[in-house]
């Protein structure tokens, strides 16, 4: 008996041995486009060892940005039961509902893309109020949100319940209006960079009056505030294209029967989603204020204030043409 | 005045790549590598969605309501999650040489439910013959454009091959990989060689 063991343990080795697919690591050259299909790298293999080849310990790092998804997922899996919860009848899961849709709303407004850079790019390019701060940052993301539960409520009324596909038809139709809009802001705020520096040249004085003995900048001379129509245009054409993480969530409600949930909750996410992006608003109101404050007095004053308009100009174009080359990729 | 300028450069630039897209739709995926007498034959893709899409997708779906997607409703739902994605070669990436492979289509297509999550599992048809020595790729299953997170499980991939193809496999990071300098620094691809 024991020898047969034995015969079937050899037999198993042997088969093991020269199996056909092998986990096992094996050099692949130089590291560039280093896959080729050519034989190059067979004489650097090590010696094919029997079996499964104990795995190199890889060390892995995870960026920021995987690090916010992940969180997010975790935090979507977890709505979905707290949703489930209250289905079942257990009300007291509104609590968790709610405090996981600002944290939600607040992670998912951290990851790129809810118009944090245009709200950076144009507190650089103006000058800007506090409130302004305030304003623009939660502009974009009411609009963002609010866009999203519109629409979908809109085509739910259409549609019913296959009303997904419609939404994301018509929301990447709004993706390529507005961000080709964003770049055109962008642009704008560039030109209007060009002519200040121009009109300032030949000393009309409407970009910033210098004071011709030392080249400075007189108090009261800094680049005009922005205008309250301006953040809201910025805030429109940013903010339009609806959140499909948003509507997604209000439709998992409304197919669970739990409409004012489907409110609530986005409502709740939008808060969250507003204290990320008016975080940035402040900061970068802050930022523009510390150009405008420690430049004020020197010779390069408005040397500085061009190249901080042309700058948020940039941010705000490349913001878009990002957007758009993106969006453009993913479906055409 | 140049440390000025280099600062806002910086800032410009930074800030700008921070508009990019974001994901919306989380999935966990399990890759197979299949093979067969006669070389390498496409990648099997198991993509299990969060449930909030799942629940979303289904109702799109499902024409006669009872939940489960079948028949026709299959071809709907691959339609509907998949049409998109045919330029985008479904999300997967086969380095061969200095170039991707192109899908050449989807095969044995079908859609599951698992604890409200919709399971897609599908083979995406390559086509790289096996000669005498061996052929090396490089495949990896990742939303380039981050609308959906995939979660790739590269450490638990496998390979379908029959005896008598010798095929080696390991799973690693892209890093020096200049064909994939466009994904995430953190997604992982797995590494093969194959001959017969």
């Amino acid at each position: 008996m024991n020898k047969i063991v034995s015969l079937i343990l050899i037999f198993m080795l042997a088969v093991a041995a020269t199996a056909a697919v092998k986990k096992k690591r094996f050099d692949v050259g130089e590291a560039s486009d280093a896959p080729v299909a050519t034989e190059a790298t067979v004489e650097s293999v090590v010696p094919a060892e029997p079996a499964m080849e104990p795995e190199k310990p890889v060390e892995k790092t995870r960026s920021l940005y995987s690090v916010i998804a992940e969180e997010q997922k975790v935090l979507r899996e977890k709505l979905t039961a707290a949703i489930s919860a209250m289905k079942s009848g257990d009300w007291d899961a509104i609590w968790k509902f709610l405090a996981i849709c600002l944290v939600y709303g607040m992670l998912h407004a951290l990851g790129p893309g809810h118009g944090k850079s245009i709200v950076v790019g144009y507190f650089i390019a103006r000058r800007g109020r506090w409130r302004q701060g305030v304003a623009l940052g939660a502009g974009i993301t009411v609009t963002h949100t609010m866009s999203a539960v519109l629409l979908l409520l809109i085509l739910y009324a259409i549609f019913k319940a296959t009303v997904f596909a419609a939404f994301e038809t018509g929301r990447i139709g709004i993706e390529r209006a507005s961000y080709a809009l964003v770049m055109l802001t962008g642009v704008l705020l560039v030109v209007l960079a060009i002519r200040d520096v121009i009109k300032s040249r030949r000393g009309c004085g409407c970009a910033a009056r210098i004071d011709s003995a030392e080249g400075t900048v007189q108090d009261g001379a800094l680049p005009p505030i922005a205008r309250w129509r301006e953040i809201l245009g910025v805030a429109a054409v940013t903010g339009i294209v609806p959140c499909p993480a948003v509507a997604l969530i209000v439709l998992f409600c409304l197919l669970n029967s739990m409409v004012a949930l489907s409110l609530l909750g986005a409502l709740v996410i939008c808060i969250g989603m507003t204290i990320t992006n008016v975080a940035f608003g402040i900061a970068a109101v802050a930022f523009r204020k510390g150009i405008d404050k420690g430049s004020a007095h020197t010779r390069i004053a408005t040397k500085i204030y061009t190249v901080a308009t042309l700058a948020g100009g940039v941010i705000i174009f490349v913001s878009g043409l990002l957007l758009f080359t993106n969006q453009y990729f993913l479906y055409m | 005045m140049r440390s000025f300028l280099s600062f806002v450069l910086f800032l410009t630039v930074g800030f700008a790549c921070m508009a990019e897209a974001h994901p919306h739709v989380f999935a966990d995926v399990t890759v197979k590598a299949v093979f067969d007498q006669n070389g390498f034959t496409g990648v099997q893709n198991q993509w299990a969605f969060d449930e909030v899409y799942s629940t979303a997708m289904v109702a799109s779906a499902d024409a006669d309501g009872d939940g489960k997607i079948t028949g026709k409703e299959a071809d709907r739902m691959k339609a509907l999650v998949l049409g998109p994605l045919e330029q985008n070669n479904y999300y997967n990436y086969v380095q061969f040489g200095t170039k991707f492979l192109r899908a050449e289509k989807i095969e044995n297509f079908s859609v599951k439910m698992k604890n409200g999550k919709m399971v897609l599992d599908f083979k995406v048809a390559f086509s790289v013959p096996a000669t005498s020595d061996y052929t090396m790729l490089v495949v990896v299953v990742s939303d380039i454009t981050n609308y959906i997170q995939m979660t790739t499980d590269m450490e638990n991939a496998d390979v379908d091959a029959p005896d008598a193809m010798d095929v080696e496999f390991f799973p690693d990071n892209l890093k020096g990989l200049t064909l994939f300098r466009a994904f995430m620094s953190d997604t992982e691809g797995l590494f093969l060689r194959f001959k017969k």
